[in-house]
């Protein structure tokens, strides 16, 4: 209250120099700029500094990285006999088996022919080539037992469709009545 | 002198954020943004190296779980099998235990070396005739795959004899061998070899072949007599 009263009472009146005034003014919006500019500075080396900081931090944990990874290296290295002594035998169980298949078609077909002859017919010649193609001379009391082999070698649930082809070669009757006939048989 | 004075006294405003500029500009050009780059790539480079190890470590501890006597064990029983070298008179012994157990008589053999040229596998054969009736034919045609080689019958040819049940079966047979075959490196980024069910019950069938042949032939040794304990008895 009193104050209002001082001022409505006494008119304040500044009596410096306009150019004073001015200059004061200038002077003190440098001071406030260069204040901010070294500020900003000061910020900046900061900045710069964290960063050095956080790439410096990132050496230590490369390190122990690096030398989890060489340790992992070395221990696969020294076991890397086993490793290839496993594979060796797989190697050669892969052989084995490979070697053992070639000849299951042939094995096959003379297994089939055994077992689906017919008990009165008999086999006089019989031939199994690298391919599996077989051969046979065969002999029957009938002409029955001929067709009996044949329904027993194309049924394909006994043949467990292996067979493509049967041929027959030839058939003749013999002064002592018995059957002669001869077979090709193609397996697939 | 005057001039610098006068440009001061224009410029003073400006001179300190100038310089502040410039400097900063030096300072995030030269320092922050290449050690900012730095840091990024060594942290990418450090998940990298750990991940590595990290599947290094489990390919490790895989390896370790080979068990390391099963498989020399497994290796000892294929070289029996499937040998470095011909060894004929194994083959020829394991085929007469062969003929012995199907029931046939063993006419003939003869050796005569089948090096065939489209293939890289090893094998010599074994020109083999036998008598007996046909079913023990198909029985040993059925147990040469039980043999302690790898047998491979080439053809089959049977003649029926007179009596109409004995057969004489030529049965060429080929007898494979091979080289130790260098193990191919695996690659550290795959998986450790495991044994597939095919693979592991072949070398459970083959161990087994192989231990009762090898007990046969002891049989069999035994079984030779010795003679007197003293000979000047």
């Amino acid at each position: 209250m009193d104050s209002q009263t001082v001022n409505t009472s006494r008119p304040a009146f500044n009596l410096l120099p306009e150019d004073l005034l001015l200059e004061r003014k200038h002077s003190s919006k440098l001071v406030f700029v260069n204040r901010l500019s070294i500020v900003v500075l000061v910020l900046i080396v900061l900045f710069a500094s964290g960063t050095l900081m956080l790439r410096l931090s990132q050496e230590a944990p490369l390190k122990k990285a690096q030398e989890t990874l060489s340790g992992a290296e070395s221990k696969i290295t020294a076991l890397k006999d086993r490793e290839s002594q496993l594979l060796t035998l797989k190697q050669q169980l892969g052989l084995i088996d490979s070697l053992s298949g070639g000849d299951t078609k042939k094995r096959a077909v003379f297994n089939l022919m055994v077992l689906s002859l017919p008990f009165e017919t008999q086999i006089s010649d019989l031939g199994v080539d690298k391919n599996g193609q077989m051969e046979a001379v065969l002999s029957s009391v009938s002409v029955d037992s001929l067709e009996t082999l044949l329904v027993n070698l194309t049924n394909q649930e006994k043949n467990s469709d292996l067979i493509r082809k049967i041929e027959l070669n030839s058939l003749a009757v013999g002064k002592d009545g018995q059957y002669r006939f001869s077979l090709s048989i193609t397996p697939k | 002198m005057l001039g610098l004075e006068k440009f001061y006294e224009k410029y003073k405003l400006w001179l300190w954020p100038v310089f502040v500029a410039a400097a900063a500009v030096g300072i995030v050009t030269a320092v922050i943004i290449p050690q900012f780059l730095d840091y990024l790539k060594l942290r990418e480079e450090i998940v990298v190296i750990s991940d590595k190890s990290a599947q290094l470590a489990q390919r490790a501890q895989q390896m370790e779980a080979i068990d390391q006597v099963a498989v020399k064990e497994g290796l000892k029983v294929v070289f029996t099998v499937l040998p470095g070298d011909q060894d004929v008179s194994e083959a020829l012994s394991s085929l007469q235990e062969l003929v012995n157990r199907s029931g046939l008589i063993l006419k003939s053999v003869s050796y005569a070396s089948a090096k065939r040229p489209s293939s890289d596998k090893d094998s010599f054969q074994l020109n083999t005739t036998v008598l007996g009736p046909i079913s023990s034919v198909k029985d040993f045609l059925i147990n040469l795959k039980e043999g302690s080689r790898v047998f491979r019958v080439d053809a089959i040819g049977a003649r029926f004899q007179k009596d109409g049940v004995i057969v004489e079966s030529d049965i060429p047979i080929s007898v494979f061998y091979t080289a130790a075959p260098i193990a191919s490196v695996v690659a550290l980024d795959q998986p450790v070899p495991q044994f597939t069910p095919r693979e592991s019950q072949l070398l459970s069938k083959l161990s087994k072949i192989v231990s009762e042949s090898l007990l046969s032939t002891t049989d069999e040794t035994a079984s030779v007599p010795l003679g007197k304990a003293n000979p000047f008895e």
